[in-house]
């Protein structure tokens, strides 16, 4: 495999298109984020963000359009091809998604256990070292997902995301139901692990300060396209009538809900 | 104009029917694909084997024990009408073996087995958890789908050879206890009668029988939708088309065995 330059971005997307029966959720998204750069996604409640990450992962298949990760394309992959990418890509959901069949330390383990084929032992140490990384104590380990909270559910699945060490994270609302303070010491964590991997990382959110803190520069998603994209130092002053409605939180704006224009 | 209406539903129901059985046919061939190729399970597909048959051991015997009881007895009532009360072991061992073992079994599993499983995988769908499987780099088709494909298969025709024995068992209880038959002469016309062909034919239903069980619960859980009511949904789907596709199965079968 030739290794691909410093150029070549880490995820390129371009013209994805996405519908579900007659609703148009995507229609024509690009986006660009550069190796070890994070990027945000902002964007209203069904606006597509969890749609256009699913369909970066491969867990959607997409209308159309092309998404190229390290400078391959990844749209028509299937089998050994996808899932040597998806090894690349670790992912933090929206609902933490924990396997609730299975212990906390068992959950962190689950990616070296199943996809690098690593022995128990030694996925169990790991596992261990990765919850420690994101300040969750070694007694819960044993415990039952469904035996937390919120906050440490998305704890446990930052830690399953981060211990295969990913090249890229996905992050899913990363913040969303979590208090000032717990939303504070996430975005701490995503920070501090993102940098320690070297990893290329996208973040969505509807939460302004989380996209601040974590991002290198943010997009906006409206109505199925990137509307505005630019430096997150930038947002407050984007002169996007759609941008200063959304970080200002008004309602009244070019942007009009769904639910207001009925 | 009425007459077209009522075409048109027709027709759109047909539709509706060949999209949804070209959806199963093809979610039952991406199913076969992960189970015969590599990497297995084993540990996960033993947990499901001990999950659908050791602990559906109890309904099941109970199940065959009465319903060889009440054969019995029926064939007894029955047969005295046209002097044939002496055959009641002989007809005993055959339905049971040849058809009520694997059928009662069958739809005792799809109530207990197939809507466990669409809970399950249905709860998995709609929480994310088989998402986050496969950014995990873990096939959701070889990880869930698979070892319970492959443990209903290999466990129904275990429970089922239990459920005939018990069967036998209730109707030589009945026999002997309720109708004054003689123990050894009964015994005896049971193991006469009985052929290899009906126990393998049985066998065979079963292990038929435990796939669709199987995937009628993968398939409905799978492809669950919208939170805690899609779940509900699925499950009920799961058991009525486990159930009917048992019923179909068991008399294609039956005349294949048949002929
Ligand atoms: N599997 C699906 N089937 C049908 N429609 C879907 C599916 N997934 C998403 N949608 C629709 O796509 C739209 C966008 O959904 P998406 O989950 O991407 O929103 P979002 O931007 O992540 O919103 P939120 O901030 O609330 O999470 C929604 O209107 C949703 O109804
Ligand atoms: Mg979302």
């Amino acid at each position: 495999m030739n290794a691909p330059g410093k150029d070549v971005p880490k995820i390129s997307v371009s013209g994805l298109h996405k519908r579900f029966g007659a609703h148009q959720v995507l229609a024509g998204i690009d986006l660009e984020v550069a190796r070890g750069k994070s990027l945000a996604i902002i964007g209203g409640s069904g606006s597509g963000k969890s749609v256009t990450i699913k369909c970066i992962l491969g867990l959607l298949k997409p209308d159309s359009g092309s998404i190229r990760i390290d400078g391959q394309e990844t749209a028509g992959l299937s089998g050994t091809a996808r899932e040597q990418q998806l090894a690349k890509a670790g992912m933090l959901f929206q609902g933490a998604a924990l396997f609730d069949s299975m212990t906390v330390w068992q959950n962190v383990a689950f990616g070296l256990i199943q996809a690098h084929r690593m022995p128990p032992v030694l996925a169990r140490e790991k596992a261990l070292a990765a919850m420690t990384k994101v300040g969750l104590e070694e007694k819960i380990a044993d415990m039952n997902p469904a035996e937390l909270s919120g906050g440490m559910q998305k704890r446990v699945g930052l830690a399953r995301a981060i211990a295969p060490e990913p090249e890229i994270l996905f992050f899913d609302e990363p913040t969303t139901g979590l208090d000032p303070i717990m939303a504070g010491i996430i975005n701490e964590l995503i920070i501090e692990r993102v940098r320690e991997l070297g990893a290329t990382a996208l973040t969505i959110t509807h939460d302004m300060k989380s996209a601040r803190r974590v991002a290198d520069s943010i997009a906006m998603i409206y109505q199925g396209r990137i509307i505005w994209c630019g430096p997150a130092a930038d947002v407050d002053h984007s002169g996007n009538p759609y941008v200063e409605q959304f970080i200002m939180a008004k309602s009244e704006g070019p942007i009009v809900l769904d639910v207001l224009r009925a | 104009m009425n007459g077209w209406n009522f075409l048109a539903i027709i027709g759109r129901i047909f539709l509706a029917f060949l999209q949804s059985t070209g959806h199963l046919v093809l979610f039952a061939g991406q199913a076969l694909r992960h189970l015969v190729l590599p990497p297995f399970f084993v540990r996960i597909t033993v947990q499901q084997m001990l999950r659908i048959g050791y602990f559906s051991l109890p309904v099941v015997g109970l199940t065959a024990i009465f319903t060889g009881a009440v054969l019995a007895l029926q064939i007894y009532v029955g047969g005295s009408r046209f002097n044939a009360e002496g055959f009641v072991a002989q007809v005993v061992v055959i339905s049971m073996v040849r058809e009520l073992g694997p059928v009662l079994a069958a739809l005792m599993l799809a109530g207990r087995v197939s809507s466990a499983i669409a809970a399950e995988i249905g709860t998995m769908r709609v929480t994310e958890q088989i998402d986050a499987l496969t950014t995990l780099a873990t096939n959701p088709f070889k990880y869930l789908v698979a070892p319970r494909l492959i443990a209903a298969t290999l466990t129904l025709p275990l429970l089922v050879l239990v459920a005939d024995i018990i069967g036998v068992m209730g109707g030589y209880l009945a026999s002997t206890q309720r109708l004054g038959m003689n123990a050894g002469l009964y015994m005896k016309s049971t193991l006469d009668v009985l052929e290899m062909e009906d126990v393998t034919s049985g066998l065979t239903k079963a292990a038929v029988f435990g796939f669709l069980i199987a995937l009628m619960g993968c398939y409905h859980g799978y492809n669950s939708r919208g939170g805690a009511q899609g779940v509900g949904a699925a499950t009920t789907d799961a058991v009525v088309s486990a159930s009917i596709l048992i019923l179909l199965f068991n008399y294609i079968m039956t005349d294949f065995f048949f002929s």
